[in-house]
């Protein structure tokens, strides 16, 4: 999945990020670019979360999400979500990896929504009936 | 001053301009008792409706009730909005509030007097108060038809 | 046999799921109003939700994306945000409008004021999302809004003189005492309850929630395209009693008990009961479309893990955005704002914000690189392309219709 050229704003970005089972991950919020060797651009990771949609957001709005961001996050130099190329097996309606979303580890809000609110309502863990 | 802020003066004072009635003239004044008739001609035949229905064993005890109740507060606040507007300084003006106001109210009273027999389940005294409140509101669309509503 | 079965349960739950509160208070009050001359209306907003919806339907069987998903993805991060919180705006006042209906006809059969109703109709609707299945959540309240039937029973019983209605339906004559902007300002509301957004979240949605693949394209094609019209054929009948019975009174209708007033009048107390259960499932049903629907939006928007199909645990924030639009919802009607003028609002905001779903929507389906050989052929892109054109007149004429006519007083 690494030679194939590609329309990078038709093709990948704001595309829906999967794992092999469908569980849903993120979205491709931006993208790691860097320079070929024949001059062109090659893809070296997706970039995921508020850090990397923010800058694409319009003015205030856009600053307010990274400020935001960066306030809650514990690491001190805080960068967006990095999912390195090679893990991507697929670029169909969504952009399938080749690990499970619990060996990536989930998003921090995702983490932190479950374990304070969701899990502490009884049935969580159920399936529907 | 920045365009979005200007845009925030114009709604606001619109929206001010709306809720403060000015005084109207005779014309409008006659159009607004003409739809407050119109409002109350609705309310108090809704209320008949289900009152001879109910009378015929075609309505639930349970819905009578908030159907009434709903008539009542809305023929209310009918009366409270035509009382609110001040009318024109004439003698025709003068003569309009006469005829509506004791529509309004009879009708007023009258659901309020169907509500208070729902309640206590009184068949008779839901019918008498409707041939009444019939009455009343053929009233209320003789005068919405004679004003132009 | 069984898929016989499992197609005509599809087409019932359409019809049943068709109708909402903004379909009940938009046809009785124009039917009280203006007769039948304004079916014309509900006819096109059918034919346009089942052009929209088969196509949005198609696009998640084959693509098993949500709405939301592809609408971020074609419009970008901003054009799509802007999208979002319209569509999220239109959908909770909606929600809220549901919830408002649900105690509303709980009152009607209680006597007891909606009010007190409200926080225990939005548990009810929070426990059936947290708990019970997609289909059958879907199969349950469809089925339940059958009951709406009892409107075409009164419609008949009221003996009518079917050739005059016929006419009146197929030559809409506007009554003389009425504006002719007040007229169309009815017609945009009935469009934009026809039409409601959250519908197409919410078909799109549940394609992917019941696992669809291309295979149950035609399934779908035969629920929308028999389904709907029938659902938009009890909109009529709802209009058409309301035009019989209460028009000649002078009546405006203002109340949900309004509506209904008709079926006690021509069916009796029997018909009023099952025409209550009607209004309870109809509204019900919508509440926990329009929940979903907002976590369906806002979870698809961000990429996050949404839907009934995994386990509550594995889709926290998707469950936490239903639940506080459950509160704003709930809040929403509590502060005693009547639920049939939000109801009203709603329907017209919805007529605004259409062609934010549509567009995307159309845009996608005529993509061959997404959809293979299940791109829209000839008909459905002409249809859809004049239909998207209605869409952006309507909604450029809602809110100038509105001021002109103070919200059609």
């Amino acid at each position: 999945m690494t030679d194939e050229t590609f329309e990078l704003k038709l093709r990948l970005l704001d595309r829906q990020v999967v794992d092999p089972d469908g569980a849903m991950i993120c979205k491709v919020d931006d993208v790691e670019l860097a320079r070929a060797d024949d001059g062109g651009f090659v893809v070296t990771a997706l970039l995921a979360g508020p850090l990397a949609l923010g800058p694409r957001l319009p003015g205030r709005l856009g600053r307010w999400t990274v400020a935001l961001a960066r306030r809650w996050s514990e690491d001190p130099e805080p960068q967006p979500r990095r999912i390195p190329f090679e893990r991507v097996t697929e670029l169909g309606s969504a952009v399938v990896l080749d690990r499970s979303r619990d060996e990536l580890g989930i998003a921090r809000l995702e983490d932190w929504m479950r374990t304070h609110v969701i899990e502490r309502i009884p049935g969580s863990r159920h399936a529907s009936e | 001053m920045t365009r979005s802020a200007l845009l925030g003066i114009a709604v606001c004072t619109l929206a001010l301009a709306g809720c403060v009635a000015p005084a109207p003239d005779d014309a409008a004044y006659e159009s607004k008792a003409a739809s407050t008739a119109q409002a109350a001609l609705s309310e108090a035949r809704t209320a008949l409706v289900a009152a001879h229905t109910s009378a015929d064993d075609r309505l639930l005890g349970t819905y009578l009730e908030p159907v009434l109740v709903d008539a009542e507060q809305a023929l209310g606040s009918v009366q409270t909005t035509f009382d609110s507007v001040q009318p024109p300084p004439t003698s025709a003006a003068d003569d309009l509030r006469a005829a509506l106001d004791p529509l309004l109210q009879s009708a007023a009273s009258d659901v309020t007097e169907l509500r208070i027999a729902a309640r206590r389940e009184r068949t008779d005294a839901l019918r008498s108060t409707s041939s009444h409140l019939s009455g009343v509101a053929d009233r209320l669309e003789r005068f919405a038809q004679e004003h132009g509503g | 046999m069984k898929r016989i079965l499992s197609i005509f349960l599809g087409v019932l739950t359409a019809i049943g799921g068709f109708v909402d509160i903004g379909d009940l208070v938009a046809n009785a009050l124009a039917g009280a109003r203006f007769g039948l001359s304004l079916v014309w209306v509900t006819a096109l907003g059918v034919v346009g939700i089942c052009l929209f919806a088969e196509m949005s339907g198609r696009v998640a069987a084959v693509t098993r994306r949500g709405t939301f998903d592809l609408i971020r993805e074609r419009l970008g991060p901003r054009a799509g945000l802007l999208n979002l919180a319209a569509s999220v705006l239109v959908t909770v006042l909606t929600f809220t409008a549901e919830i408002g209906g649900v105690a509303l006809a709980l009152e009607l059969a209680t006597s007891v004021n909606y009010l007190l109703f409200v926080p225990v109709v939005g548990f009810a609707v929070w426990l059936v999302i947290w708990r019970l299945t997609f289909s059958l959540l879907e199969d349950v309240f469809g089925l339940l809004g059958l009951a709406l039937i009892v409107f075409a029973v009164a419609l008949w019983q009221l003996n009518p003189d079917w050739g005059g209605l016929l006419h009146a339906i197929v030559a809409p004559h506007k009554p003389a005492s009425e504006d002719l902007s007040t007229y169309l300002y009815y017609g945009v509301a009935l469009f934009g309850a026809a039409m409601t957004p959250y519908e197409v979240f919410f078909f799109s949605s549940g394609a992917v929630e019941e696992r669809w693949t291309a295979k149950d394209i035609a399934t779908s094609r035969v629920n929308v395209f028999i389904g709907f019209p029938l659902g938009g054929l009890l909109s009529v009948a709802i209009a058409g009693c309301a035009a019989l019975v209460l028009m000649p009174q002078g009546i405006e209708v203002a109340t949900l008990g309004q509506v209904g007033l008709p079926v006690a009048v021509a069916v009796g107390k029997l018909g009023l009961a099952v025409a209550i259960l009607g209004f309870f499932a109809a509204t019900f049903g919508a509440a926990l479309e329009t929940g979903l629907s907002t976590g369906y939006s806002i979870a698809q928007y961000f990429g996050w893990q949404w839907g009934k199909f995994v386990r509550p645990r594995r889709a926290a924030r998707f469950h936490v955005v239903v639940l506080l639009a459950l509160i704003a919802a709930i809040a929403g009607v509590l502060t005693t704002a009547d639920p049939i003028k939000v109801t009203e609002y709603s329907i017209v905001f919805s007529a605004v914000a259409l062609p934010l779903t549509y567009f995307p929507i159309l845009v996608v389906a005529n993509d061959p690189v997404y959809m293979g050989e299940h791109v829209n052929g000839r008909l459905a892109n002409v249809l859809g392309t004049v239909f998207l054109g209605v869409i952006v007149v309507v909604a450029l004429a809602s809110i100038p219709l509105m001021l002109l006519t103070a919200a059609g007083q």
